[in-house]
């Protein structure tokens, strides 16, 4: 469905002393049909600039993303806005995500309207339906975004999304500007919008919480590399990689009976202008050895998933 | 930041708005039916009436060739407004295509662009169209040309600052992915949302164009006699200002009134435009 081979984003700042960030530095993973992929880690670790890259939002550097076959990456402008339509996102500021400017119904409209999916005269009855669908109701359709709470807005912005029936859709961190009521219920509704579509997902969060409640396989970020991938229920079953371990201990799953002992991760994440030699997690890691300073572990297999850390 | 819709009751409440728009009314409603409110022919020579003062028959008096006063301020009102009217419209629809154009695809088309209006705006706008004026020569049609090609580069730069700071929103990128044109997403997503800002410009703008017009007229180099023009009214009436102060008092009572109409408007909008006031209110 998606496959996503080792991509590279490096941004440059400055003119003459230029610095480096290496935001995303080859990671690669594949999306099944219809299955949702996560993707966690601490914010700056580069998760957003994946999901950019994939939907070439952002041109990557080096790599491949390869969507029912197509390799995207080296499609021209026109041939990739054929595309554009099967792949859309969803963002964390719902509320900036729609055009200030445009009414509710103007907004689902439009996708209609630019791909001509519907007659002109059913458009409004589309736009309806739409909006119904995703729980809202013919008083939202003349209002403007900022009418509308934050979980509205999304909501109207996955009506939007669906009007072009894709089959991938990016959710980076879609709830996160949201309260915890509203969250679960927009969770529960991108559940059941993937039941009735049928569109694969890769679902970007620092929420572990969330994570493990909608995906099925994820992947673990840090500092611009996949250190853990797997099954979701193995990876909060039995974290192999430090990091996953220090994470989950983290606390932020409340009830998660984690047998293993590991600590919360102390210290601050690497300046990402300059990071570690080796393993980057080296500077945070308790069980850090003389090899991890200067040899960069490769992501291998281990039991059910893939780990890059040494010690396996 | 987020513009507020601009509502015409938020500008009947400011004091200061409310007088600018009232003035400017009755002047464009004189301006479109100058041919017939205006009691006389704005050209029609008398001379046995010439340099009479101000009287039931001729409100304004008369000038030196005996044409009504009143009817030449009526009609100069009509070229004044059409002039500047032509002038914005031309001067804000070129400089925000520029602007959002520069602020959009950024880069090198930005920075030449960018260097090109930083060179343009080093000169007084005023001393620009007096040379451009002296080599194409004077006249109404080139007193367009030469206000306009100064006119665009303050549009330019209002419409790229705020086009730097749309397309950086989240709904931009939304409707890259869902594969709008970069045509479509300029003229659908950027264009109406940087129009704000462009409006108070335009107000403000029309004060300073009108004046413009004005100083070119009295000059001799805007519109030519017999045309009636504020600013020609202005310069023909000179002659006369210590035995006939009225052939100069009216025209340039009226430059006065209309330009500090628009600039009430200019203020009023940009105070509602303001976000500190939204949170006063």
């Amino acid at each position: 469905m998606l496959e996503v081979r080792d991509i590279k984003k490096t941004f440059s700042k400055g003119l003459v002393h230029k610095k480096y960030l290496r935001a995303v530095d080859g990671i690669s993973f594949t999306i099944g049909e219809k299955e949702t992929f996560g993707l966690v880690g601490e914010s700056g670790c580069g998760k957003t600039t994946v999901g950019r890259l994939i939907l070439r939002l952002m041109e990557p550097d080096s790599g491949d993303v390869v969507f029912n076959g197509t390799n995207i990456t080296g499609l021209k402008k026109q041939d990739l806005r054929k595309i554009r339509p099967k792949m859309q996102i969803l963002f964390q500021d719902a509320d900036s995500s729609l055009h200030p400017r445009m009414r509710i119904w103007e907004s689902v409209a439009e996708p209609l309207k630019l791909y001509d999916l519907v007659p002109e005269s059913d458009i409004r009855k589309k736009v309806l339906e739409l909006l119904e669908m995703v729980g809202l109701q013919k008083e939202h359709l003349n209002r403007y975004p900022h009418e509308l709470s934050g979980g509205q807005n999304q909501r109207v912005v996955l009506a939007r999304v669906l009007a072009l029936r894709p089959q991938f859709i990016v959710a980076d961190e879609p709830t996160s500007a949201l309260d915890v009521s509203v969250q679960a219920q927009i969770l529960s509704l991108m559940n059941e919008m993937q039941q009735k579509y049928g569109f694969s997902c890769l679902f970007i969060s620092h929420d572990l919480g969330v994570i493990r409640k909608m995906t099925s396989i994820m992947g673990v970020m840090y500092l611009g590399k996949l250190v853990e991938t797997g099954r979701t229920e193995d990876v909060f079953e039995n974290p192999k990689h430090p990091y996953t371990q220090a994470l989950i201990a983290s606390g932020r799953v409340a009830g998660l009976d984690n047998e293993q002992k590991a600590s919360p991760i102390e210290g601050e994440m690497p300046d990402p202008m300059n990071p570690p030699s080796g393993c980057k997690f080296h500077t945070r890691c308790p069980q850090k050895m003389d090899l991890c300073e200067k040899i960069a572990p490769e992501l291998n297999n281990v039991g059910t998933g893939k780990v890059a850390c040494h010690l396996f | 930041m987020r513009f507020r819709d601009i509502r015409l009751d938020d500008l009947l409440r400011n004091k200061a708005s409310f007088l600018g728009l009232v003035i400017i009314g009755i002047l464009a409603f004189t301006a479109i039916a100058a041919d017939f409110i205006a009691p006389y022919d704005p050209n029609k020579i008398e001379l046995d009436e010439k340099l009479k003062p101000p009287s039931s028959e001729h409100i304004f008096g008369t000038d030196q060739l005996g044409r009504d006063q009143l009817s030449r301020v009526i009609h100069g009102t009509q070229t004044t407004f059409k002039l500047s009217l032509i002038i914005v419209t031309i001067t804000a629809s070129f400089g925000v295509f520029i602007g959002i154009t520069a602020g959009y695809f950024g880069g090198f088309i930005d920075e030449i662009l960018m260097r090109l209006i930083d060179v343009l705006l080093a000169f007084p706008s005023i001393i620009l169209a007096l040379v451009i004026i002296g080599s194409l020569g004077p006249g109404i049609l080139n007193t367009v040309i030469a206000i306009s090609l100064v006119g665009w580069l303050y549009y330019a730069r209002v419409a790229r600052a705020s086009t730097l700071s749309i397309k950086e929103k989240e709904y931009i990128e939304g409707a890259r992915a869902m594969g709008c044109s970069e045509m479509y997403i300029c003229t659908h997503y950027i264009l109406p949302n940087c129009l704000p800002p462009i409006i108070v410009l335009v107000t403000l703008n029309m004060g300073g164009v009108i004046l413009t017009i004005a100083s070119l007229g009295f000059l001799g180099l805007g519109a030519q006699p017999p045309t009636p023009e504020w600013g020609t009214m202005l310069n023909e009436g000179r002659e006369f200002l210590r035995d006939c102060p009225w052939l100069s008092v009216v025209p340039g009572a009226l430059i006065m009134i209309s330009v500090l109409a628009f600039n009430f408007i200019g203020d009023g909008l940009r105070d509602i435009l303001d976000p500190r006031q939204q949170v006063i209110k």
